[in-house]
Order: C-alpha cells, then sequence, then structure tokens
C-alpha cells in the first residue's frame, strides 16, 4: 500500500467514526417494511404503480411553444436511430412519421450488469436495446434485463429497464446500471393495447423535471403541456430492431404537467397527468428521521396544510456541546423528500424573530422566535389571515414557527405573546 | 423482476436472517453512507435493510444479501442526489454554515480533513469505489458487485480516483507553503 492510500485510509477511518447507529435502528427499519405503501402496490405489476401515480387528465390548452432542442441521439459504432423532435402542440400540423431501420441494433451485457449496451466488450452479445438519448450529460436506453443477474433475482427474460450513464463517469468505459431496478420498478413488456410506459419524474441538480420511457412505434411525438400554458416539445428515438421507441421530455422543475403522446395524424393518443407535488407524497408522511448526532435529541411532528392538503413538518433539535449552536432539522411530508434544512440555527441579539427557510412550493414559511412568543400569524394585504404553528422543547434553543400562506402575495407575519401583545413583525415579500 | 414481500411461509427466517445481518453489519453501513455523502447515513442504511427485508427471498442465495445492501446503498445515494428534493428558495444563502464539533475537530485532524475535503470533491463513483475499496477493503469482485460495474471498472475508477487525490493533495501542500 503507498503512502497515498494509508492517508485516505486512515483520514476515512477517522471520518467513519463521525457517523453512528441508533439503539432503536432495528425497530425503525422493520417499522418501514409495514409502513410504506410499498407493501400495498407490491403485488401490481409496475406500470399500474406509475400509472396510478400518473392518472390521465384532460390536456392543457397550449398557448406558447419553447423549444427543448438539447436532446441528441448518439450513434456509436453498430448503433444507429432515428430522432425525431416533433410535437408542436395542438396547433401544429401532423407530425412526421418515425419509421424505424429494419437492420437490428444489437447491444450486450457484461459481467454483474443487467443493462445491455452496446459497443463494449460483453459477456452475452445480440441483445436489442433501444435508441440512446443524451439529455444534460445523462443518456438514457432501455434493454432486456440480463436475466441472470444474481442480485436481483426474479428476472424475466422479457423484462425490461431503463440504463442510464452519468455525467460523472468520465472514464471512457460507461458503467451502465439500470435505473429503478433495485427500487423494484423494471418495464414488462406492454400489456393488450397499451401504448405508453413512464418512469416517475425526475427532479434533480440539472436545470428540470426529466420523464422518459417507452412507447408503441405508433406514437412519434410527445410533449410536456404545463400548468402555466406553455408546451414543451420532447423526443421520440428508435433504435433498429428494438420493438419500442424510447421518449423523454424534460421541463421546468416545479410545475405540474400533462404528458401528451400524438400518432402520425397528430392526434392525442395518450395522456399522462404528472402533477407537482402529487398528492399522495403529500399525503404520505416522510419517515421519522433519525438525528445524525447523538442525544440529547428532540423530535416533534407538526401537521400542517399546504396546497389544501394536510402534510407533517418532522422537526428534530439535538443540543450540541456547551458553547455551540443546537442542531435543527426540519423535513416535510414529501415521501421521497431529502431534509429541508439541517444545520445550526442563531438569532442575533436584539432580534425577536427570523425566517430560517421557505419551502416552493409548498407555501410554507419557517423560522425561530424569542421564547416568550405564542403565537405567529400571516396577514396578506387583502385582509386575509393564516395562523402558524410554534414547535419548542427542553433542547430548543427557540421556538420553531410555521406559517403556511401563497408566497405569491407579500404578507406581514405578526409573532404575539400570552397577552396578545406584538413581540415581533417580519415582513415577507411576495415570492411568487 | 418485481420485488415482492415475503410469503407467509419462510418469513420469519428470513426476518432472523436479515437481523443477524443487520447485527454484524448495520454500523458499518451507516458509515458507508456517511463516506459516500448521505444527508442522513442512518436513513440509507435503514432503508437499505428495509428493502433486504422485502426481497430476501428473491436472492439466489444468502451469501448475496451483504452485497445487496451495500449495492442498495450506493444506488440510494446516487438517487438521492438525483430525485425529488424540496426546492429551497432563500436557505442557500441564508443558511448559516454547519458547525463541527469540538469532538470532531479533535478527532479529525488537518490532513485528514483535506484527504476527506479532496475525496468529497470526485465524482460520485470514484468516490465509491475509493470508499469501498480502502474503508471496507473490499477487493474488485466485491467492489464490482457492490457498484454494478465491471471489476475492470473497478480498476480504472479506484486508478483514477488516486491519482486525481494525489493531485489535490499536492496541490493543496504547494498553496500551504
Amino acid at each position: 500500500m503507498t503512502d497515498l492510500e494509508e492517508r485516505v485510509r486512515d483520514a476515512l477511518h477517522a471520518k467513519a467514526g463521525e457517523f453512528n447507529a441508533s439503539p432503536d435502528a432495528w425497530e425503525r427499519t422493520k417499522a418501514r417494511v409495514g409502513r410504506r405503501a410499498f407493501s400495498r402496490s407490491a403485488h401490481r405489476p409496475a406500470r399500474q404503480r406509475w400509472l396510478t401515480r400518473l392518472t390521465p387528465l384532460a390536456a392543457a390548452a397550449a398557448v406558447l411553444v419553447i423549444g427543448m432542442g438539447t436532446a441528441t441521439v448518439a450513434e456509436p459504432g453498430g448503433f444507429s436511430a432515428v430522432l425525431r423532435h416533433v410535437g408542436l402542440g395542438p396547433s401544429s400540423s401532423p407530425a412526421p412519421k418515425t419509421t424505424p431501420s429494419s437492420a437490428p441494433s444489437l447491444g450486450g451485457w457484461a459481467g454483474g450488469a443487467p443493462c445491455a449496451f452496446p459497443g463494449q466488450s460483453t459477456k452475452v452479445a445480440g441483445v436489442p436495446i433501444s435508441a440512446k438519448v443524451t439529455l444534460d450529460g445523462v443518456t438514457t436506453w432501455w434493454t432486456q434485463v440480463q436475466s441472470d443477474f444474481s442480485v436481483l433475482g426474479r428476472v424475466r427474460e422479457s423484462d425490461l429497464a431503463m440504463c442510464q450513464s452519468y455525467p460523472d463517469d468520465d472514464t471512457g468505459v460507461p458503467p451502465y446500471r439500470p435505473y429503478g431496478v433495485d427500487a423494484g420498478m423494471p418495464v414488462y413488456p406492454f400489456g393488450k393495447g397499451q401504448l405508453v410506459q413512464a418512469n416517475t419524474p425526475i427532479t434533480g441538480d440539472f436545470r428540470g423535471s426529466s420523464v422518459s420511457g417507452i412507447a408503441v412505434a405508433s406514437v412519434v411525438s410527445v410533449e410536456a403541456d404545463l400548468a402555466n400554458g406553455h408546451v414543451v416539445r420532447g423526443s421520440v428515438a428508435y433504435g433498429r430492431g428494438f420493438p419500442y421507441a424510447a421518449w423523454w421530455v424534460n421541463y421546468p422543475q416545479g410545475i405540474s404537467a400533462t404528458l401528451v403522446f400524438r400518432d402520425a395524424a397528430g392526434q392525442a393518443v395518450k395522456e399522462i397527468a404528472a402533477p407537482y407535488p402529487t398528492a399522495s407524497e403529500l399525503r404520505n408522511p416522510a419517515p421519522v428521521l433519525p438525528l445524525q448526532v447523538s442525544c440529547p435529541c428532540e423530535q416533534a411532528r407538526v401537521q400542517q396544510v399546504m396546497d389544501g392538503i394536510k402534510v407533517w413538518t418532522y422537526v428534530g433539535v439535538a443540543a450540541m456541546p456547551a458553547g455551540t449552536p443546537s442542531m435543527l432539522r426540519e423535513t416535510t411530508g414529501l415521501a421521497t423528500a431529502t431534509v429541508d434544512y439541517a444545520g445550526t440555527y442563531t438569532m442575533p441579539a436584539g432580534q425577536t424573530a427570523r425566517t430560517v427557510f421557505t419551502l416552493h412550493p409548498t407555501s410554507s414559511v419557517s423560522g425561530i422566535a424569542v421564547p416568550g412568543v405564542t403565537s405567529v400569524t400571516a396577514e396578506l394585504q387583502n385582509g386575509r389571515k393564516y395562523a402558524g404553528t410554534l414547535v419548542r422543547g427542553k433542547q430548543f434553543t427557540y421556538p420553531v414557527w410555521f406559517v403556511s400562506y401563497p408566497l405569491k402575495d407579500p404578507a406581514t407575519l405578526v409573532f404575539r405573546d400570552a397577552a396578545g401583545k406584538e413581540v415581533a413583525v417580519l415582513h415577507e415579500p411576495a415570492n411568487p | 423482476m418485481e420485488i415482492l414481500d415475503d410469503t407467509d411461509t419462510g418469513q420469519s427466517g428470513a426476518e432472523a436472517a436479515v437481523a443477524g445481518l443487520f447485527a454484524a453489519r448495520y454500523p458499518e453501513l451507516v458509515r458507508l453512507a456517511g463516506l459516500l455523502g448521505a444527508d442522513d447515513p442512518e436513513d440509507i442504511a435503514q432503508e437499505a435493510f428495509a428493502r433486504l427485508l422485502r426481497s430476501y427471498a428473491s436472492l439466489r442465495d444468502a451469501d448475496a444479501a451483504l452485497a445487496y445492501v451495500r449495492a442498495t446503498v450506493c444506488n440510494l445515494i446516487r438517487n438521492q442526489r438525483r430525485h425529488l428534493r424540496v426546492a429551497r428558495l432563500r436557505t442557500l444563502t441564508e443558511r448559516p454554515a454547519d458547525v463541527a464539533s469540538s469532538e470532531q475537530a479533535v478527532l479529525l485532524r488537518e490532513e485528514q480533513r483535506e484527504v476527506i475535503a479532496a475525496l468529497t470533491a470526485l465524482p460520485a463513483r470514484r468516490r465509491e469505489a475509493i470508499v469501498l475499496r480502502y474503508w471496507l477493503g473490499l477487493n474488485e469482485a466485491e467492489i464490482a458487485a457492490a457498484m454494478g460495474i465491471s471489476a475492470g471498472t473497478v480498476k480504472s475508477q479506484v486508478s483514477r480516483g488516486l491519482a486525481a487525490l494525489g493531485k489535490t493533495l499536492e496541490q493543496a501542500l504547494e498553496e500551504g507553503r
């Protein structure tokens, strides 16, 4: 082992000591198994779970067309594809028909990888793959799942998976891996009359929400009709020999959309609603997140109403060594949410209340106030008032407050003590 | 290839097997998640074991369970980076910096902090390969199973990761002189 390797090993061992296990971790783990909605839907095919989430709605009116134009189709050796940028909106002319080529496009499986891919040394060759679509550096394609992939088990030879490679993989040997296979979301062959399969929207550090999937050959275009009236064109690509088209659409994050799939005549043959955030996500409480630091610590659950839906916010606080601020963690009940806030929380001397963070788009502001505060109210210019909530505890340096109101309007947050006297006032600007 | 709940038969056996693995390996998985940059390492580790509980019956053999959990931890952290997040409008500028405890400061020497900082700056997969190799001490085949890549790719990821770490640390040393 070289000096550098020893330094890396020593640093990792020292750093690892910071991460500790809770004494009730096993109970929490078992509780997850019984609590998750997964168990209720696990016996349904994956496509049904997707379609349950993405219930069809009427298409939104198209007012303005904005182009995407960043999707490309890779054509490495032995692999070719046809890409169509179509679907200019309901008022556009019919889209040209996309015709899959006749020669097959084949890939192969590498050892330990359930994704078949083109152009690499392979253990098993001759596997049809879809066209590849590259967007924001992420390359996506579809393939059969390798039936003898040992860890996952229960793979049928006809199962498909969406595979991706990522921008940080710059080794020249793409480390393909299946998206969603680990989550129990493989793609099954299409059912009778089924036209489209879609994965759940992905949002991340790139520019928006991405949805992709596969479709039957009669689908030649996809578009996202946004709640604000804009229409974003997607891409549809065919790999030769693969039975389905790969489609992909990327639209701005944090807005509801309806995905509209059209045939060669321009007729909408399938519509899938992609609300943001979904009602089911808001209703499902987030797991009670264990604090990363050792106790003394406290955790409380606060119910809020956001966008007309009751949700839970989990607030945890841990006392740190004397002289350092307490650690605060807040998580609002999106099923897949990460911690919304984690850090120390302080209030400058002489101040009586401050904002810590704002949730978007769920219209909630949160912060801290001096101990004497017993109520918080958001007062809007139109006279409407929204009552908030306060959480306090032994380990809380300050009470933590929450108030939900339409953030597009400016508001005055009024904090009062038990006698009804104003203790603090914060002016929140409009946050459209 | 759906991961199904355990059937009535064998559920207790599966739970006992997973409980044994949990008792032996949970702290290790929490630390793996932490070293890979998980926001909440215990959350990741618990979710990985919960998935193992649900899918234990589908494993080809019991020896695959540890590889499955490791692979799930890696996958969950990758997905966490990319998946649904609540976008905060102003937190980035208003959020006060996290403060390391005095214990942490003592435990982690300056040089080790530099190594960890350099490791954190690596591309995710190189970081995974380095952590699996030098913290867990896994061999190339085991790392390949955990990351879902070939052994050859593991070798190149580790090699390139080490080279990048060495370069970064050398630059830090030069700047400190």
